[in-house]
């Protein structure tokens, strides 16, 4: 075996986000350089077909999930290239054919609902072009934040492209609430924070407090992004009770993962202070989770650790314990436990030292335990 | 001298054959006049067992008693995709007894030409098997009452019956592309005739079928816009199904192919030309590209290097695989002689060297015997330098058997009594990516400061036990022994068990 594989086509199984830099990253440049893409999209892919076929399901089935995400975002790093680069839409299917407002819609959200981005983009762009009016606008920037939240990742010039009709469509029509959605995503998407966050606040004056549980659901992500707690707490809180029926488990879905994926960077506890931010929002985040089994699982391990990572374990010699309990007829032993134990949080940064290492055991050595820690490293793919 | 027969048990379809001490090879038809035999098992409701073609028909009509593919799921509880068991009659049927009724059928057909039982024969398996496939492939051949001398790779057998026919020599890429497996496997071949596998790759659920059931979405979608529903019953399924094999089958010849479907009481023109069916494989096109390429990378070869591209399996007649071969390593691939029949012949000519009595001037007896080797990797679970937990490789994919690796570890804290040792199976350092196979712990019967060796080492012997021992690196004293004797899915009683109720079913 003397192939050398490259440390990123395997290291990396997520890109870091959704902007066209870290799209690249994803594929390895740098350290290559931008011409090397189809190499490294090619390398890449082959690496991971490879490992789609190893012996150990759990394996195989992370190597299929990354295999779909390496298409993907191909796909949308090559959508902002020049058709002769490999960025334009196939051409072969026919232009779908539509008359009336309902009709374009039934052809967006038959494309959307399918992945075929490419060709709603196409029918949408055709829309603005022919119609020049806010309802083309509304339909193009649905189908560009479609691509953004659905597909996760977007070029930025089809942001700024899906931007630009959000922005007017909301110009138009602004008590539509779809348009205010569409222009607070892409606003996110573009990393546009303060201005996602003042477009949030307008929508709910403008819609006459009609504002969704999308709408607080974005804003619950860009005060995470502002690192204001209290307020991604609120909304995510808002997020989850506006939430239409049919609509409320992927609400509380992703509310939890916002809400998790931010505790996860406050791993581990360092101090009393970091442990109460920490309980409080993995306590928002169950309460965000109930009742849908798969978000209820993903903050299951979180949620045992913000119970446990306080409670404090005797870390001394028990014998020492045990003599002094004895010579002081008793009377020493809630002292004496008291200053010799620690809270489970410390007990794990401070590893399996000599002394600890029994209450390591206990405490920090559980798979859950170290399985949070690993997802902040980006260690583990599941949790992610 | 006991005849030995060389099986071809693929996941469609199944061969046998048999090389004479003249190093003839014959390949055995059944009283049908058929070759080929459909891996596809019927179960009559009279407890009777239907192998090939006359079960593949019976899938029609009873789908639910009829088993296909099972060899996908080979060393595994289960072959179905929903990860079911799959039960007939209220018993449940493993991969392996369902090869084993394959197994049976095709000693039939030998016992019916030679007049004699057949017990000892060589069986072929995908070269990326692991060691648990390759135990449950024996496991069938012993459930059937068969004495299994060799397991050995398809490519290898395929490249032998080649080699045989052509004296081919130098580095080889064996491109086997079959019903439901792919398979890709570079390997060196001296002027002797010896061979050595420098690389294997493959994907155990692409082949031929995969293609059937795009032209069969294909179909579904074409019928419902004409209001045509081909899928209501199981049984018009599997006919709309047939239809599509056979579309594929002629779309390797002709330009454009055509069917005749029936849904809703009324039938409906279909015609698919190539370009079309190019499209709808065009992922699986790329997935084989991709496996090739990365075979010959991990062999550490570029396309220049490989003197002859041998296409093998029924698959490799798809114009498309011919194109992309030529397209990636630049040079026109080969056929072997009979792309559906050469692996059974390559296993038969082994078969025949085992059997030590081939007649010295011919060229079979010349050449050396296949040297085993390990399939994949074999490694303990350590921590690397940043204290994350990954498989260290004793012991590297393609050594040949018997094996011997040895590595030293240290502790990693103060005061450890004891070590957990994990063995894994496969190439990878990422534990998600390799099977963990046996584990054990290891008592040094007191506490041993941080840094402390341990010396482990891997035996794989030629009987196919893999044994693990440890050692305390600075005493030498015994720590820990594991033994993976039948890495399988059934132990060897189950499998007892299964040969003995498998005595008394008839199968035809």
């Amino acid at each position: 075996m003397v192939a050398t594989r490259e440390k990123w086509e395997t290291t990396s199984t997520l890109p870091r986000g959704a902007s066209y830099e870290q799209m690249l990253e994803f594929f390895g440049i740098p350290p290559s350089t931008a011409d090397a893409l189809d190499d490294n999209i090619s390398k890449k892919r082959r690496r991971w077909n490879h490992m789609s076929n190893s012996g150990n399901s759990v394996g195989r089935q992370k190597a299929a999930e990354v295999l779909k995400l390496i298409q993907r975002v191909s796909q949308a790093v090559k959508r902002g290239m020049a058709d002769d680069q490999g960025g334009g839409a196939e051409t072969e299917i026919p232009a779908s054919v539509f008359e009336t407002l309902e009709e374009l819609w039934r052809i967006l959200s038959e494309y959307v609902f399918a992945d075929e981005y490419d060709e709603a983009l196409r029918v949408a762009r055709e829309a603005v072009s022919r119609w020049r009016n806010a309802d083309a606008a509304s339909a193009l920037a649905w189908v560009v934040t479609s691509l953004v939240n659905d597909a996760g990742i977007a070029h930025p010039r089809l942001v700024a492209e899906g931007l630009e009709a959000a922005q007017f469509a909301v110009r138009m029509q602004p008590g539509e609430v779809r348009n205010w959605e569409s222009t607070a995503s892409l606003l996110l998407a573009s990393s546009m924070v303060q201005d996602a966050v003042a477009a949030i606040d307008q929508a709910e004056r403008a819609t006459g407090g009609r504002a969704t549980a999308l709408l607080y659901l974005l804003r619950t992500r860009a005060m995470v992004t502002l690192k204001r707690a209290d307020e991604a707490m609120v909304a995510a809180v808002r997020a989850v009770t506006r939430a239409e029926p049919a609509v409320a488990a992927a609400i509380r879905s992703e509310a939890t993962d916002v809400l998790v994926s931010w505790a996860a960077t406050m791993l581990p506890i360092r101090s009393d202070t970091d442990l109460t931010r920490y309980s409080e929002m993995i306590g928002v985040a169950a309460w965000c989770s109930h009742g849908v089994p798969e978000a209820e699982d993903r903050v299951r391990a979180y949620r045992m650790w913000a119970i446990n990572a306080g409670k404090r374990v005797f870390v001394g010699s028990t014998r020492m314990r045990s003599f002094l309990a004895v010579i002081t007829g008793f009377i020493s032993l809630p002292i004496h436990n008291r200053a010799r134990s620690q809270p489970a949080w410390q007990i794990f940064n401070e590893g399996q030292g000599k002394e600890i290492t029994e209450a390591f055991f206990i405490v920090a050595a559980p798979a859950y335990v170290q399985k949070i820690h690993n997802v902040r490293l980006g260690l583990s793919f599941q949790d992610q | 001298m006991e005849r030995i027969f060389g099986i071809d048990l693929g996941t469609t379809n199944s061969v046998i054959a048999y090389t004479d001490s003249t190093g003839t090879t014959e390949v055995i038809a059944g009283q049908d006049g058929n070759r080929i035999v459909p891996s596809v098992v019927y179960f009559g409701k009279d407890g009777t067992q239907l192998v090939g073609t006359s079960a593949r028909q019976r899938a029609i009509i009873e789908p639910e008693r009829v088993a296909m593919l099972f060899k996908r799921g080979m060393g595994e509880k289960t072959f179905l995709e929903n990860e079911q068991p799959f039960v007939v009659d209220g018993k449940t049927w493993s991969p392996e007894e369902l090869s084993a009724s394959v197994l049976k059928k095709l000693a039939l057909m030998a016992q019916d030409r030679f007049g004699e039982p057949v017990r000892k024969v060589v069986i072929t398996v995908p070269a990326y098997f692991g060691d648990n496939e390759r135990a449950a492939t024996k496991s069938a051949g012993e459930i059937a009452g068969l004495e299994v001398l060799h397991i050995v790779n398809e490519p290898t057998a395929a490249a032998i019956a080649h080699g045989l026919d052509n004296a081919s020599t130098g580095r080889i890429l064996v491109f086997d592309l079959g019903g439901g497996t792919f398979d890709v496997t570079v390997m060196e071949v001296a002027p002797d005739g010896s061979m050595k596998v420098l690389a294997t790759g493959g994907d155990r659920r692409l082949g031929g079928m995969d293609f059937d059931n795009l032209i069969l979405d294909k179909m579904s979608a074409t019928a419902r816009q004409s209001g045509l529903d081909i899928e209501t019953e199981p049984w018009a399924r599997q006919d709309a199904y047939d239809k599509a094999e056979a579309l594929k089958k002629e779309l390797s010849t002709l330009d454009t192919a055509a069917a005749s479907l029936t849904g809703s009481g009324r039938p409906l023109p279909f015609e698919l030309n190539r370009a079309e069916f190019e499209k709808l494989i065009k992922d699986k096109l790329t997935a084989t590209e991709d496996t090739t390429v990365y075979t010959l990378e991990t062999a550490g070869l570029q396309p220049s290097d490989i003197g002859t591209v041998l296409m093998v399996g029924g698959s490799s007649r798809i114009p498309a695989f011919q194109q992309m071969l030529e397209h990636v390593l630049g040079k026109q691939p080969v056929f072997s002689r009979n792309l559906d029949e050469d692996v059974a012949r390559g296993a038969a000519m082994l078969g025949a060297k085992e059997g030590q009595d081939l007649d010295p001037r011919s060229v079979l007896a010349r050449m050396p015997k296949p040297v085993d080797v390990c399939s994949h990797g074999l490694g303990v679970s350590a921590l690397n330098d940043d204290r994350v937990m990954q498989n260290v490789i004793i012991i590297e994919a393609q050594s040949p058997v018997p094996a011997h690796g040895e590595d030293t570890f240290n502790t990693v804290e103060e005061g450890q009594t004891h070590v957990e040792i994990k063995l894994n199976e496969g190439d990878e350092e990422d534990l998600e990516f390799v099977k963990q196979i046996a584990k054990g712990t290891g008592r040094f019967g007191r506490a041993v400061p941080k840094g402390y060796p341990i010396v482990v080492k891997i035996d794989y012997t030629r009987a196919g036990m893999i044994e693990l021992n440890a050692y305390d690196g600075e005493t030498g004293a015994f720590l820990c022994k594991l033994e993976v004797e039948r890495p399988g899915n059934l132990s060897s009683g189950q499998a007892a068990n299964a040969a003995e109720i498998f005595r008394k079913t008839k199968v035809s």
